[in-house]
């Protein structure tokens, strides 16, 4: 293993290159072009077909990614609205949740000499305590 | 002994006031001496039917304490409890100390509670029962208006305790015929008064006769719990 050298490391560090492409690095070349038609109102479908036929085969996909993060053009609203979705149990949005079944009603006071300032005044379940059958 | 009987179930529809009102009909008919309480604001039918019956405001704080200024007056006193009127006397006989009032007055206090089908009617049966154990007696009326049915009432535990270890007895109230409550209702009158009336056939009033001779036979089954005590 050789020896550490800074002044040989310094040099590799210049010479390397990656090996995945620069992001947007065939698009770049055109980037002039591709601002020009943009304001000339172009779609990124038409600017996609026009470097296409002229031997840049693109998508009107990269395009609009191109001209999102290299123009700094904002982003459109979707047209589409979304879904509405019944809110579940753990939807944390700040609006109450509905939960599919209602929190279970707590049993009644079992009861004798209730305190008035703590007896609930809420729903009041009927809890009859029955007989055990007489076993023949 | 004077005797405080409350008609109550905090059950709705169970026959309370029906109740009441041919119990209050006995008791004239019978020359008994009372007063009759009704404290239902909202569907005030004892008063309907027997105009000279008082009322107690059970939303007023001091309204209760009425019942025992007429007890002061009266050997017997018969109240007709609103529906949803039970903690309103589990704190106001927990705020006078029931017992020692009762002794002062030298009265004893019966629950009359009519139970139907439903568990929710035996539910406040069991509640009472619960709250006041051997403060009371108990009267536990059978109501067959609207079902013969009694399996909920008759399988449960309060049934027992009332009768084997409270004293308490059962009585029982059958239906009456639909037509004839709807017409002693449309003319406000008691069955006493309906017997009497040319309104009615000769067989409708049998019929409401008929009624009322099983009910007060009933009634006088548990007189020692409904009425003072002889001297």
């Amino acid at each position: 293993m050789p020896s550490f050298d800074p002044i040989v490391v310094r040099k590799a560090v210049t010479e390397f290159a990656p090996l995945r492409p620069e992001r947007f690095q065939e698009l770049s070349a055109a980037k002039d072009f591709i601002s020009e038609l943009r304001q000339k109102r172009a779609s990124y479908r038409s600017v996609a077909d026009l470097l296409t036929r002229h031997g840049l085969p693109i998508s009107k996909t990269a395009v609009a990614a191109f001209c999102h993060a290299v123009l700094g053009e904002p982003p459109r609203a979707s047209k589409h609205r979304p879904r509405k979705r019944p809110p579940t149990p753990d939807s944390t949005n700040g609006s109450s949740p509905v939960l599919a079944t209602p929190p279970p009603i707590p049993p009644a006071a079992e009861n004798t000499s209730e305190n008035p300032q703590n007896r609930a005044r809420g729903p009041r379940i009927a809890q009859i305590r029955m007989l055990k059958p007489s076993i023949p | 002994m004077k005797r405080l009987d409350l008609i109550l179930n905090g059950k709705g529809g169970v026959g309370k006031s029906f109740f009441a009102v041919n119990f209050v009909q006995y008791l004239k008919d019978k020359d008994i001496s009372h007063t009759a309480i009704d404290s239902d604001n909202e569907n005030s039918t004892l008063k309907r039917f027997h105009p000279d019956t008082q009322f107690v405001d059970l939303a007023d704080r001091r309204g209760p304490d009425g019942i025992f200024s007429a007890l002061e007056k009266s050997n017997l006193v018969v109240m007709d409890c609103r529906a949803a009127s039970t903690d309103v006397f589990i704190d106001f006989f927990a705020q006078i100390n029931l017992p020692v009032v009762l002794s002062a007055l030298g009265a004893s206090l019966t629950l009359v509670m009519p139970v139907n089908h439903e568990s929710d009617s035996v539910d406040q049966v069991q509640r009472l029962a619960d709250e006041f154990r051997k403060k009371c007696n108990y009267v536990v009326v059978r109501n067959a208006a609207h079902s013969e049915s009694f399996a909920l009432y008759e399988g449960s535990e309060v049934r027992a305790q009332i009768k084997d270890k409270l004293g308490g007895k059962e009585i029982a109230m059958s239906q009456l015929q639909d037509w004839l409550v709807v017409a002693l209702n449309e003319q406000n009158l008691t069955i006493t008064a309906a017997a009497k009336h040319p309104t009615f056939s000769l067989l409708d009033r049998q019929r409401l006769q008929t009624w009322q001779h099983k009910f007060y036979a009933e009634i006088e089954s548990a007189a020692d719990l409904l009425l003072p005590a002889k001297p």
